[in-house]
């Protein structure tokens, strides 16, 4: 299909143009002397292997001047071809996956007439093979069907149009899908159902949707060599696992059950269980303690059930990103011309600008960031393909999270301690292993002793923050790394972080009748959780050894001290450190000081490096994918331009903006004489277009 | 004048306009509906329509005021406990809900959620929450990290957006009482349209304003949730641990991407999505509100139950 050069470009419009590419004569791929081919607006994206030789020619550049060819289908290369790809999950239904326009149909159809010749795995199963092109839709307004003059052409797409876009197509979809065993020897034969009409009336390929590009899955070619089966089972098993339900329900079932995790108190002892699930009064009639325990409903999020769930999300994932994403990435890229106005459909803005050049919208969509490809009469614009692309992004960063978690929870270190100030332990003894892959980092040998443990306070008493001078000692006593860690503010060393997470004051320091000073260990009377902080207490001996006489010290922070008599009733309070007697029971006791425990959580998380990167690549996807694919089509056809655009995340704002386009393209008034030699040749030959004279 | 007379001026201003552009918001959507198109056209000429939006964003910047306000007051991020974030939300919702929409976008009934909404939010907050958690006060130790600001602040603009865009579906659902399939493939011409038409139109803009909101809330709440486990590894050694809230936000990040993969992948556009967007405003809310009264877990910052 070669048209006639410079016939299409007017010279204002050739002017135009050309200016635009010297200017832009960085994009160009190749030296001005030599009649190279070269893309308006961007280059090949396929600069891959297949496509060095052939790049595909749209626009020459040739020293006397712009001009313009088109070259044959098949100087496209393979990457660029216009397939069909064809997928099936064996029923056929194609139930969830969406279509593409009708050109992805009779581009298929194309290349596997030129393709035939059974040209490798890419091209084996070019699988929508319409057996006939269907008539064009009958669009409800087109005024151009009764053949009077039409000004801008309004095209209403609502009633009959709704039903080709999204849900009536899922069952008629049937009809374009392509059963796995395409024929090897590529012979075209038309597929079941392809000719007949689709159970809503509507012709089968018309199927369609106004949102997305075909979500297609590679159907490759097998032999019938000894791992023919298991590819092929390998291969069915993909295709059921990247199902969208199948995804979304496991999904929600996570959800579920994660909600049921917030509502049954996770991880309290079995007496909790006990008291608060009895056996003769079960919740719901039937969930005592014993059932929740059987069921594991105690740590759902440990549970092996729950575990095999997320791992069975983590599958559908990949499934759905290697079979549907990507080949959806490399379709996406592709251009795809429309060769006949009867293509035009399934899209958020049709127009019909008459007489107007597709010539003319070239540099206008460049400048508005569009990357644009010509060929003859057709026009194909997008941008925007990062918005394409980044939710690939978003399922692998999920993935890689996933992956790390699991990583972490096979083959971490984890442990908690409580130690007073002034002692130390080793770092070895207090990780505990995690999963199976544990391997105990070398941090293991070195101790971690702790200097001094304070509690910063506020004016009104409460806690401000909680500090520990910590050091880290080798076997030969010598000092390797010092830190005052506090929460929030962790110390690593060796792969090892030490958290500040926990307290406890484990001793008082006091002196009675000013005796020497001695230590009296505390307890812990109250753990405090939920209510307002701890109670610490010691018991100080008054009496002879035989008699349980004595003083109670109790505290619940640093800064005082309360005593009772022997008795139970309360003496005084005294602040540690103030050197103040208080005389209890005929002794004077001075309470010196409040030694306190650091309570540390330490950990060895190898999978965290994973898990941070998932993140990162989560956190950049998601704000990609907001990126609106923008797609244009243009055709001149007719004596007339007909413009398809079709947008992800911008339908609200395309109408607006695609007028302020059309309004700037020129309008290009037939002389006289060429609107007689028009008449005159679109009467005189049938069935042929009508080239416009020179 | 000391701080909390200044405080208190400003709570009541905000109070009252809220008000205002409440009451303003349903007259307007009143007299699009049941009067006459006499005083329909001379409201429009006059451009005395749709001006509750000037209402709302009045409301919008006593709020900032009195954060701010706050900020400078306590030295730290006004988002230390349940009262400082329903401040931060009711913010949120009055900005953001009104910042992605376009003058001739800004439907009476859009304002008249988002203010009414705000109002109930911003009473609750200033009347029933007990005085001692309204006063500006220290951070925990545990909140002493520059990552308060990061993860709070993210969190709390995601569920201002989640928030508005399920609230538009809700005004969908009640626009639309009955199952409408919207194709978006529509162009529009310069001929008069029914009203028919007119109604298709709204509803689609609705959807848009919807889908929008909800996918700018999404990206938010993945940026929240993902500085929020990393925080938590920062304090805590672990960055999950199955607390309730965080399994709450989490079980709102899978309905919301529940809602986007059913509505590019199956076309569940128009009614359909209405729906899941209401349930996900469900989920929401149980997650950034309803954990208050489960009173565990490391996230009870909010908790008032026992103070009551």
């Amino acid at each position: 299909m070669m048209a006639s050069t410079a016939s299409l470009l007017t010279p204002h419009a050739a002017k135009a143009a050309q200016s635009w590419l010297s200017q832009n004569a960085n994009l160009c791929t190749t030296s001005h002397s030599s009649p190279q081919p070269l893309f308006i607006g961007g280059s090949c994206p396929f600069r891959g292997r297949a496509s060095r030789r052939r790049n595909a020619a749209i626009v020459r550049w040739d020293s006397g001047g712009l001009k313009q060819t088109s070259s044959s289908f098949e100087d496209i290369c393979q990457g660029c071809r216009l397939q069909g790809l064809g997928f099936g999950l064996g029923s056929g239904k194609g139930r969830g996956l969406r279509r593409g326009p009708v050109a992805e149909v009779v581009g298929g159809q194309e290349g596997a007439q030129a393709g035939a010749s059974g040209r490798g795995s890419s091209n084996g199963a070019s699988g929508v093979k319409v057996a006939n092109v269907p008539p064009p839709l009958k669009i409800q307004g087109d005024r151009t069907q009764n053949g009077g003059p039409n000004q801008n052409g309004v095209k209403l797409f609502n009633g009959e149009g709704d039903g080709v876009s999204g849900s009536a197509t899922n069952g008629s979809a049937a009809n374009v899908s392509v059963s796995n065993g395409a024929p090897a020897n590529g012979a075209k034969q038309p597929l079941n159902g392809n000719a007949k009409q689709a159970p809503n009336g509507k012709p089968a390929a018309l199927v369609g949707s106004t949102t997305e590009p075909p979500n297609r899955i590679q159907a490759p070619q097998f032999g019938n060599g000894v791992l023919a089966l298991p590819q092929r089972l390998w291969r069915r098993t993909l295709r059921s696992l990247s199902s969208l339900e199948l995804a979304i329900g496991t999904l929600l079932t996570v959800a579920a059950l994660s909600a049921l995790g917030t509502v049954v108190e996770q991880n309290k002892s079995y007496q909790f269980y006990i008291n608060n699930y009895p056996e003769e009064n079960p919740s719901f009639g039937f969930l005592s303690w014993k059932v929740l325990l059987d069921l594991e409903l105690d740590h759902i999020y440990t549970s092996w059930w729950f575990l095999s769930l997320l791992a069975f999300l983590a599958a559908c994932l990949m499934a759905c990103t290697s079979t549907r994403q990507l080949p959806m990435a490399k379709v996406a890229r592709r251009w795809r011309f429309l060769k006949s106005k009867a293509q035009f459909r399934d899209m958020d803005i049709i127009e019909e600008l008459p007489r107007a050049k597709a010539a003319d919208l070239v540099p206008m969509l460049t400048t508005k960031g569009y990357e644009v490809f010509m060929k003859g009469p057709a026009v194909y614009a997008f941008r925007g393909l990062a918005g394409k692309l980044g939710p690939i992004g978003v399922h692998i960063g999920l993935i890689l999270t996933m992956a790390g978690c699991a990583y972490s929870a096979t083959a971490g270190f984890d442990g908690s301690s409580m130690t007073p100030q002034g002692q130390e332990f080793f770092i070895g003894d207090i990780l505990k292993p995690v999963g199976i892959l544990s391997r105990m980092p070398a941090a293991e040998q070195y101790r971690v002793h702790v200097n001094n443990f304070s509690i910063d306070y506020m004016p009104n008493g409460n806690v401000n923050q909680y500090y520990s001078d910590l050091s880290i000692v080798d076997l030969n006593d010598n000092e390797v790394y010092h830190k005052m860690i506090k929460v929030n503010d962790p110390l690593r060393y060796g792969g090892v972080t030490m958290y500040q997470t926990d307290w406890n004051l484990a001793s008082l320091q006091a002196r009675v009748d000013g005796g020497a000073p001695f230590r009296l260990p505390m307890a812990i009377l109250d753990d405090g959780v939920g209510k307002t902080g701890k109670l610490f207490g010691t018991f100080l001996r008054t009496g002879p050894a035989e008699e349980p006489r004595g003083v109670s010290l109790v505290a619940r922070d640093f800064l005082s001290v309360a005593i009772y008599g022997p008795d139970g009733n309360f003496v005084g309070v005294r602040r540690p450190g103030s050197n103040k007697p208080i005389t209890v029971d005929g002794k004077d006791i001075v309470i010196e000081e409040l030694i306190g425990a650091t309570g540390m959580q330490l950990k060895y998380d190898p999978g965290v490096p994973f898990v941070y990167a998932g993140f990162g690549t989560l956190i950049v996807t998601v704000i990609v994918s907001q990126v609106s694919h923008d797609q244009l089509w243009a055709l001149e056809e007719g004596g007339a331009l007909i413009v398809g655009a079709r947008s992800t995340k911008n339908k609200q704002s395309l109408p607006g903006d695609l007028d302020f386009l059309f309004d700037a393209l020129p309008e290009y008034l037939p002389s006289e004489e060429e609107g007689r030699s028009m008449e005159r040749a679109a009467s005189g030959r049938n069935g042929k277009k009508a080239s416009v004279a020179r | 004048m000391n701080y909390f007379e200044f405080e208190s001026v400003l709570q009541n201003g905000c109070f009252i306009s809220l008000l205002c552009a409440t009451l303003l918001s349903w007259w307007e959507i009143t007299f699009t509906n049941f009067f006459n198109k006499k005083i329909i056209y001379y409201y429009q000429k006059n451009k005395l329509f749709f001006q509750s939006r000037i209402f709302v964003w009045l409301s919008s910047l006593f709020l900032g005021t009195i954060l701010i306000a706050r900020w400078f007051i306590s030295q730290h991020a006004p988002l230390s406990n349940l009262y400082e974030s329903l401040l931060w939300l009711c913010w949120g919702i009055l900005t953001f809900g009104l910042l992605g929409n376009r003058a001739q976008v800004t439907h009476p009934s859009v304002v008249a959620s988002m203010s009414s909404s705000a109002l109930l939010i911003n009473g609750f907050a200033n009347l029933s929450l007990p005085l001692s958690m309204q006063t500006p006060s220290y951070l925990i130790p545990a909140l002493q990290s520059n990552w308060l600001l990061m993860h709070v602040s993210v969190m709390m603009f995601s569920y201002s957006c989640l928030f508005c865009g399920s609230l538009v579906s809700l005004i969908f659902l009640a626009v639309s009482q009955k199952k409408l399939k919207i194709s978006f493939s529509l162009q529009l011409g310069n001929h008069m349209l029914l009203e028919k038409e007119k109604n298709f139109l709204f509803l689609r803009t609705l959807d848009q304003i919807s889908v929008r909101s909800i996918t700018t809330g999404f990206c938010l709440l993945t940026i929240g949730i993902l500085s929020g486990a990393v925080w938590a590894n920062e304090a805590w050694g672990s960055y999950w641990s199955w607390d309730p809230k965080e399994t709450w936000a989490f079980i709102t990040w899978l309905v919301f991407a529940t809602y986007l993969h059913l509505r590019v992948f199956q076309g569940w556009e128009g009614f359909r999505s209405a729906i899941l967007a209401s349930f996900g405003l469900i989920t929401l809310w149980i997650c950034y509100f309803g954990l208050n009264w489960l009173g565990q877990g490391l996230h009870t910052y909010g908790l008032f139950i026992n103070q009551i």
